[in-house]
């Protein structure tokens, strides 16, 4: 009986009625946030000409200036219906997307239909975080039941977004909550001033107010530029030893340039071995962090997105001489990525060349080893994962092309066990994506097309008579349903 | 599918006991040599099977500088020979004492290791006391069984204090890892006799004569247990016939099957001729020079291949590295190749891979280290990458990929020894790069870095203020000063009780 009382008293604590049917200042939180259902359906990396099954989902939306509605990009990947509710009842109206930005993790939503507004009001969206103390969160479950729970500040860090290396500040709180992680509002007085992204047991991760702000002002205005990615990696000068070699005393700021990558902010005038010494309006300490003036000391690479102007300036020491850089605020392009960080909305591109798959590398496909991919997919895969997803500067563009699997037929007998090996060359041209191996299929060696696989994966050539290949192509995608692609 | 330097994986193990206290009884000798028992009988081949009781201490890979408390370990063994005990290299690695004891004999006799092949786990202990096998008849070793046959494995199963002996059936023989190292493959032979720990080292008999050792078993698979076969166990014992082990050599091919008649009308390889192709050819291997990529191989030693690499070996098929296998270092080899259209013959001298070591277990050996201003440096190889556990595919992938992949993709750096920062030491002279352990370094002061012997020299190079230390991670770099670093290596090696600064030999 006591257990009984207790749920319903929880209960009585997290429900809260719709509008209209209870007066107080905390319904203004249920007129700016709103519940989504979203039915995805992606495509399976690994037979990249099947898609999976539809799946639904159910999260939340903040509504903004605009009107628009605000979510985490994650929960609008792959849709192929949204649908939104407001106050938790019927009914349901149709929503499409504005902008999805799914490097960010934030997608912009409009609906079309007016009678959906009626009642709505934006919440207005605080970029000063809290640093400490606690915050509410809001949402709305699929029971129509509107939930309010609170959360602890633990800290803000910068991290990598999660689809796409964008340095980011992100609020790592803890809550009692359950189930939290979809685009949850989290709020203080009254203002969101996060989106729920991530949650592990008591541990939520949220995008914070600054990044929203500044996400909803860029959709809305094509004019400015959204976030950028930062095209250096940079090591930490805090040894006196290191310091000294450099030319440095002790107490100079700055950190040491190490690598330049093929895209992103100071690529293109940064240089391995500057010092970089302050950026922005910001003094960089040795150990890279800077005194900012909203989430107080925290990573310098912050500055890479503080404010949507085109540029930033740095000051730098290059050979011993200061040097100040005006640096645009850029963002990686699909060529500065070797390995796709995602790949949503749109049919991964392959290539059946006698029974074998080739594909161009996707993190999607690394991470169909489940939630430990990072150990269990195939190892060579990774280490080009890890080691080598970005382009380096001087690096030319290119993709890392593989065979994924054989589709056993006679054309291919004794290759049937390839599996994930990466390719290098055909008929003797160098395979730099999907679209040089399909120019590389036109050009067989005499009566035959001979292929490369990098050594230590098995067999690292196999040869396919020209002839039998055209006859396989047509046989091989009836057999398995293979749209051929070339 | 072509033999690859894959990383093993985990699903294999070795029968290695734990220590029980042993019967205190003396086994009463039934026979003298040559007397009453009849040769291969059953109270032969019992008397002649021994315990081997070992206290073992291995190296410490993380701690370079220490050695691991001791352990106590239980195998099996059989007389050879008089006072010459046949067992497992890893019943008796990294040993400090062994004792043997005949079945139901309370004695212990102490035995030393005459002769130990880590790359097939076979090793030859001598018992200098004459009491210790009086009387008794050492076995002999008989050839490869036939498949299907019933053979009968002996020995000291779960450390028993009385011999156990169980029976199976020969269900396979082929080339399989040897777990004790990890990287060598040889013939070996499947059974459903139960072999359990304590059984490693033990005897495997059929008509009264060994036809293996028992040595490692399979927990995925029911009942099923491995046992070196007598091809590997006489090839052993001809190796030490000068004094010295010297191991296995390699042919240094990689080599695919040749069953896709494209491919084989691609090489011109006429019809009704077979082999395998070869892959890649390892720099300084017995093939370098003779053979190279696209060469098809037809014939080992007059054995022809088939398109899959097998060959008919006393009426088993197996693969053609079994004639390889046979051979000494130095020994010759003649291979029956298709090159360019034309068929050649070529003689090989079989030599040792040189970077085959690094890629083994390690045993009988302690861990090679530079310690220097508190960073500690080691060479790259698979003890090192064990020191992360049952997870070492969890190591930084830099190391991964040199230890894994870099020895077929860029051979030309085979003789290279990659070389590991593997810990910093605090102390305020390093205090900025404890963030760098297990990192791969390049160049110190200038000077590159391809081998452990390297690194004081090169800290001992150049005569500027400071010791510059790249690593591979991204390009970072460390900065020593160089009087600060030189004067701090005594009081970091007192502060974390490193003895030596280094071990080189």
């Amino acid at each position: 009986m006591m257990r009984i009382l207790l749920i319903l008293l929880w209960a009585s604590l997290l429900a809260w009625p719709a509008p209209g049917r209870a007066q107080g200042a905390e319904t203004d939180f249920a007129t700016g946030i709103v519940s989504l259902q979203v039915t995805n359906q992606g495509y399976d990396a690994a037979f990249p000409w099947n898609k999976h099954r539809e799946q639904q989902i159910a999260g939340n939306a903040l509504v903004v200036t605009g009107p628009f509605l605000l979510t985490a990009a994650d929960m609008v990947k792959n849709a192929t219906l949204i649908l939104v509710r407001k106050f938790g009842a019927y009914p349901d109206f149709t929503a499409d997307l504005v902008k999805v930005d799914y490097q960010l993790n934030l997608a912009l939503l409009r609906v079309d239909d007016p009678a959906f507004w009626a009642g709505l009001q934006p919440l207005p969206i605080s970029e000063q975080p809290l640093l400490q103390g606690r915050f509410g969160i809001k949402r709305w479950r699929h029971n129509g039941r509107f939930e309010q729970g609170s959360g602890e500040v633990v800290e803000y860090r910068m991290a990598t977004s999660r689809f796409g290396d964008l340095d980011l500040p992100q609020l790592r709180g803890a809550s009692s909550m359950s189930g939290l992680g979809w685009s949850e509002v989290l709020t203080h007085d009254a203002a969101a001033i996060g989106l729920v992204t991530g949650h592990n047991g008591q541990e939520l991760v949220a995008l914070t107010g600054h990044s929203l702000a500044l996400f909803v002002k860029a959709a809305q205005a094509p004019q400015q530029r959204s976030f950028a990615h930062r095209g250096f990696s940079w090591q930490a000068l805090n040894s006196e030893a290191m310091k000294a070699h450099f030319g440095q005393a002790r107490d100079d700021p700055g950190v040491l340039i190490r690598r330049m990558y093929a895209g992103g902010t100071g690529h293109r005038l940064l240089r391995e071995g500057d010092i970089l010494k302050r950026i922005g309006d910001h003094d960089i300490d040795p150990e890279g962090q800077i005194r900012h003036p909203a989430f107080g000391t925290v990573a310098f690479t912050i500055a890479v997105n503080d404010a949507l102007g085109p540029t930033i300036n740095v000051d730098i020491l290059r050979d011993g001489k200061p040097l100040r850089l005006q640096l645009q605020r850029e963002r990686f392009t699909e060529d500065t990525y070797r390995i796709a960080p995602y790949e949503f909305d749109e049919a991964p591109d392959y290539q059946v060349f006698g029974g074998l798959v080739v594909q161009e590398l996707t993190r999607d496909y690394l991470q169909r080893w489940g939630a430990n991919w990072r150990t269990q997919a195939p190892a060579r895969l990774l280490i080009e994962h890890d080691l080598a997803s970005l382009r380096d500067a001087d690096s030319p563009v290119e993709k890392v092309v593989f065979v994924s699997r054989v589709l056993p037929d006679p054309v291919n007998i004794g290759y049937e066990d390839l599996r994930n090996a990466i390719v290098t060359a055909l008929n003797g041209i160098p395979i730099r994506d999907l679209a040089s191996f399909r120019q590389a299929m036109d050009k067989p060696q005499g009566d035959f097309h001979v292929l490369q696989l990098l050594p230590g994966q098995g067999r690292s050539t196999v040869v396919f008579r020209a002839t039998e290949l055209a006859r396989a192509g047509d046989r091989i995608s009836q057999l398995y349903g293979v749209p051929q692609r070339h | 599918m072509c033999p690859t330097a894959l990383p093993k994986q985990i699903g294999a193990w070795c029968v290695r006991g734990m220590r029980v206290p042993l019967l205190a009884s003396l086994l009463m000798l039934l026979a003298a040599a040559g007397g009453a028992q009849v040769p291969g009988g059953e109270g032969t081949i019992e008397q002649a099977v021994v315990s081997v009781q070992v206290t073992a201490q291995r190296g410490d890979w993380y701690t370079p500088w220490q050695r691991r408390q001791p352990v106590q370990l239980v195998g099996s063994g059989f007389l050879i020979g008089k006072g010459t005990v046949m067992t497992n290299a890893h019943v008796v690695s990294d040993a400090r004492q062994i004792l043997v004891r005949r079945n139901g004999d309370s004695t212990p006799y102490v035995a030393h290791v005459a002769h130990v092949a880590h790359d097939s786990d076979l090793a030859l202990l001598r018992v200098e006391d004459e009491a210790f096998d009086i009387g008794v008849t050492p076995l002999r070793l008989g050839d490869l069984p036939n498949l299907r046959t019933r053979v009968r494995t002996y020995g000291f199963a779960a450390g028993g204090e009385r011999i156990s002996r169980t029976e199976g059936v020969v269900s396979r023989i082929e080339f399989v890892t040897y777990v004790h190292s990890g990287a060598d493959a040889h013939l070996a032979i499947q059974t459903d006799s139960a072999i359990n720990p304590g059984n490693s080292g033990g005897p495997v008999v059929q008509e009264g004569r060994v036809v293996g050792v028992a040595f490692q078993a399979n927990p995925e698979l029911n009942d099923v247990g491995f046992f070196i076969p007598t091809t590997v166990i006489k090839r052993f014992l001809q190796d030490i016939q000068d004094g010295r082990y010297d191991g296995f050599g390699d042919l240094g091919i990689v080599r695919c099957n040749l069953l896709n008649p494209a491919y084989r009308a691609f090489l011109k390889l006429p019809a009704g001729r077979a082999g395998v192709v070869v892959d890649q050819v390892l720099p300084g291997s017995s093939a370098d020079g003779a053979v190279k990529a696209g060469d098809v191989i037809l014939a080992i030693d007059g054995h022809p291949l088939t398109n899959d690499g097998n060959i008919d070996y006393m009426g088993h098929t197996l693969g053609y590295e079994q004639i390889a296998e046979e051979k000494q270092i130095d020994d010759p080899l003649r291979l029956r190749l298709w090159s360019g259209g034309a068929q050649k013959e070529v003689l090989l001298t079989i030599k040792p891979l040189a970077h085959a070591s690094r890629m083994r277990e390690r045993f009988d050996v302690l861990p090679r280290y530079v310690v220097y201003a508190g960073l500690v440096f080691m060479e790259l190889d698979q003890e090192y990458l064990n020191i992360f556990g049952n997870y070492w595919e969890n190591a930084n992938q830099r190391l991964l990929y040199a230890h894994f992949f870099q020895p077929a993709e860029r051979p030309e750096t085979l003789d290279e020894t990659p070389i590991v920062l593997t810990r910093i030491l605090p102390h305020a002279v390093n205090r900025a790069y404890v963030g760098f352990a297990n990192s791969l370094v390049s160049e110190i002061n200038g000077m590159a870095i391809t081998a452990l012997e390297d690194i004081p020299q090169a800290f001992a190079a150049g005569g500027g203020e400071y010791h510059l230390i790249k690593l591979e991670r991204g390009g970072s770099q460390l900065i020593l000063e160089r009087a600060a670093a030189a004067q701090a290596q005594g009081e970091i090696l007192r502060q974390y009780g490193v003895r030596e600064a280094k071990r080189l030999e």
